[in-house]
């Protein structure tokens, strides 16, 4: 019986990957990964601003000049293109072929006001950097003119400093606790739909061998146990194939982008920038429960999947069979994204131990100091005890269901193959 | 030797097989047969160990059959039992691994009987793209790709034409030559009465008729007789013992009681003109099954 195991991985993983499907899915991600990662560069070859030369010219009738303060400012704000900005100081009327050419003009009357001009609309980010610098000019400014002391303005303007201390919560704040739970949103998102894939995947595959009735045929040659667990295993290793290909895609999109940037075509760095380092040894403990909470929220989903799938007469029978899944799974979903509104709530913290929604909301309620690594462990156990009773019951049931083609509804078939298999099992 | 000892299946309270006993021994043909849920397919699963009985016992060669057995096992399915999106060469190979043969051996073997059956060309073709005919034929492969020992052929026959009917008749004789136990069912008598040493006849789950065909239809005490010649039917129906008379475009029928009236029909035909054919038969299994059932089993 290993050996079928064995071939039967084996084979499933061929079909898969041998699918024209697979292959053509995957050329699409990596062209989709390497463009995300390149997207700069990509938009600037379709005419996007990134290199744009922006040429500023600035003027103003103040007592003072403030051309080297706006020079500065301007140059070191946000905008992206900042080392291609060159900003002039002096006066310039606008031609109107003139290209990326802004002329920055600041009048001093009775309220210190500012004209931009330009022909077409420029990067927003430049604007209100532009935008900023201009309204700093007009406080410093109005402040030599009324004779305030620079010192008073910026202890007006300055925002208190608050010196957060939390006793029970070990050090922690409510920025990091909220930057941390979205960012366990982020990454459960990727688990989520990589258990739909699967789930799918599984359902599919079982259906596809019964209604095509090809299942009394292997079934006398594989014992169901062996047929199911090959399943999840096939299917299984196939995620983990792809998911280490995405990764691998990404690696691919990174090296081009390093590549772009030695031709000087854009910047090496991703153009997304997140710094977690201060997080990282609590996301390091997330990402280790979420890992562990996926393997066993998937297997669990998988199991059910492939008991009800084994029910599945028709096309019908499969849609009807497979809702139940669907709505555990989104409702978990969408008990996660409104969890931190129920900061502490017992609701949340119940779903977190039913194992179907675990996935989705125990590493939120993790982070947020909701639950501890004793609860987890409670809820890995939880896991480990339903896996254990579907498995004795659902294997059973998986039997009689695979080979079952009578006409009943397709849930009342599922709890009549359910009942008989028990009756079977407690005759022996 | 397979040896199906006083087996019982329930489904709930619906009794699908009922103390059902049968033997097959290794180089004969055995018919199971009755009407659509007299309990065939029920008695094929838990031959195939794919139910438990309630009751009793299914042994092969004296051991209750297991899925160690499972490789000794070939079964074609009544229905098409194929994975349509699969190549040829793919559905044979795996149905073949699933029967534990090794790769070499099974790749040779496939090539075999594509070639035996007229088949190469279709190696590598899908199933779906495949006529009826054809895939009865890679159903058929399928089932025997591994020599088994006890072949299970559930209306091996259908979708097929009269040339590839002898096609597979020929392969079905050798196996048995070789020595394979073969349980055979169809909805065609003449098929039956073809193949079969001995059969079982089920109804609600009930054995109503089982033994040696030969020693079943000389226990039935009807006999037929058919004659070619310028006899009236009207006549020879008031001859004593005659029960029907039939008049085939050819030849007439005559249905006696039993052979204790051959002589009076014979004496009676005697006297016409222009007779060629007078041929005294055994009945039919279908006028056995009709006369026990009360329904045609060909129907």
């Amino acid at each position: 019986m290993k050996n079928k195991f064995k071939f039967l991985v084996g084979f499933s993983l061929r079909r898969k990957i041998e699918r024209k499907s697979f292959l053509i899915s995957n050329i699409v991600l990596l062209i989709l990964v390497i463009l995300i990662s390149n997207l700069d560069t990509v938009i600037t070859s379709f005419g996007g601003d990134f290199d744009d030369v922006y040429t500023i010219y600035y003027e103003d009738d103040l007592e003072e000049n403030y051309f080297d303060m706006f020079s500065l400012a301007v140059k070191n704000g946000p905008f992206q293109g900042k080392n291609d900005l060159i900003v002039i100081n002096e006066s310039y009327t606008l031609d109107a072929d003139d290209k990326n050419v802004i002329v920055v003009k600041v009048n001093e009357g009775e309220e210190i006001t500012a004209k931009i001009s330009s022909n077409d609309l420029v990067s927003t980010t430049l604007y209100s950097s532009i935008y900023s610098t201009l309204n700093g000019i007009k406080m410093d400014a109005t402040a030599t003119k009324l004779n305030i002391n620079q010192e008073d303005i910026s202890k007006l303007l300055k925002q208190i400093s608050i010196e957060r201390e939390v006793f029970n919560d070990e050090g922690k704040n409510e920025e990091s606790e909220a930057l941390l739970g979205g960012l366990s949103f982020i990454v459960i998102m990727p688990f989520f739909f990589g258990i739909i894939m699967i789930v799918q995947m599984i359902g599919l595959e079982i259906f596809d061998e019964k209604s095509t009735k090809s299942m009394e045929v292997i079934m006398s040659s594989v014992e169901p146990k062996v047929h199911l667990l090959s399943k999840l295993a096939a299917v299984n290793v196939f995620a983990i194939i792809q998911f280490v290909l995405l990764v691998l895609y990404g690696v691919i999109g990174v090296l081009i982008r390093s590549f772009f940037a030695k031709m000087s075509f854009g910047n090496a760095s991703l153009p997304f920038d997140i710094n977690l380092s201060s997080y990282s040894d609590r996301i390091v403990g997330v990402i280790i429960i979420i890992t562990i909470l996926f393997l066993l929220t998937n297997l669990l989903y998988s199991l059910c999947m492939a008991i009800l799938a084994s029910t599945a007469n028709e096309m019908d029978d499969y849609q009807k069979i497979i809702s139940p899944i669907m709505i555990l799974m989104v409702l978990g979903f969408y008990t996660a994204i409104f969890s931190p509104l129920f900061d502490g709530a017992v609701f949340a913290k119940i779903m977190s131990h039913i194992p179907f929604f675990t996935l989705m909301i125990a590493p939120g309620l993790f982070i947020s100091g909701d639950i501890s690594v004793l609860e987890i462990i409670i809820i890995v156990l939880i896991h480990v005890v339903t896996l254990i009773a579907i498995y004795s019951i659902g294997i059973p049931a998986y039997k009689q269901s695979v080979l079952d083609y009578s006409n009943d509804g397709v849930f009342k078939r599922f709890i009549k193959n359910v009942r008989s298999s028990r009756k079977i099992k407690l005759n022996k | 030797m397979l040896r199906v000892d006083n087996v019982t299946k329930r489904y709930g309270e619906l009794v699908a097989v009922n103390k059902l006993s049968f033997e097959v021994k290794k180089g004969e043909i055995f018919g199971l047969l009755g009407l659509n849920g007299a309990g065939k397919t029920t008695t094929f699963r838990m031959i195939l160990n794919l139910f438990t009985p309630d009751e009793g016992h299914v042994y092969l060669n004296d051991d209750v059959i297991g899925y160690e057995h499972s490789n000794e096992i070939g079964f074609l399915s009544e229905e098409r039992s194929l994975l349509v999106k699969m190549t040829v060469l793919d559905q044979l190979t795996y149905y073949g691994k699933l029967k534990s043969l090794p790769t070499e051996e099974l790749l040779k073997s496939i090539d075999y009987w594509l070639n035996r059956f007229n088949i190469t060309k279709y190696k590598n073709k899908k199933i779906k793209e495949l006529s009826k005919g054809n895939q009865q034929k890679i159903q058929f492969i399928s089932a025997i790709i591994h020599n088994p020992k006890l072949l299970i052929l559930d209306e091996p026959f259908n979708g097929l034409d009269p040339i590839n009917v002898e096609l597979f008749k020929e392969v079905i004789l050798e196996f048995k030559s070789k020595g394979a136990t073969i349980i055979f069912s169809s909805h065609r008598m003449e098929h039956v009465e073809m193949f079969c040493e001995k059969l079982v006849i089920l109804v609600d789950g009930e054995s109503i008729l089982s033994g040696y065909i030969r020693d079943i239809k000389n226990s039935f005490s009807q006999q037929n007789i058919f004659i070619k010649g310028d006899i009236i039917p009207e006549d020879v129906s008031k001859i004593e013992g005659v029960i029907k008379v039939i008049n085939h475009t050819d030849r007439f029928e005559v249905k006696i009681k039993n052979k204790n009236h051959v002589k009076d029909v014979f004496n009676y035909t005697s006297k016409c003109d222009n007779v060629s054919l007078f041929e005294v038969e055994l009945p039919s299994l279908n006028e056995i099954f009709v006369s026990k059932v009360g329904v045609n089993y060909e129907k």
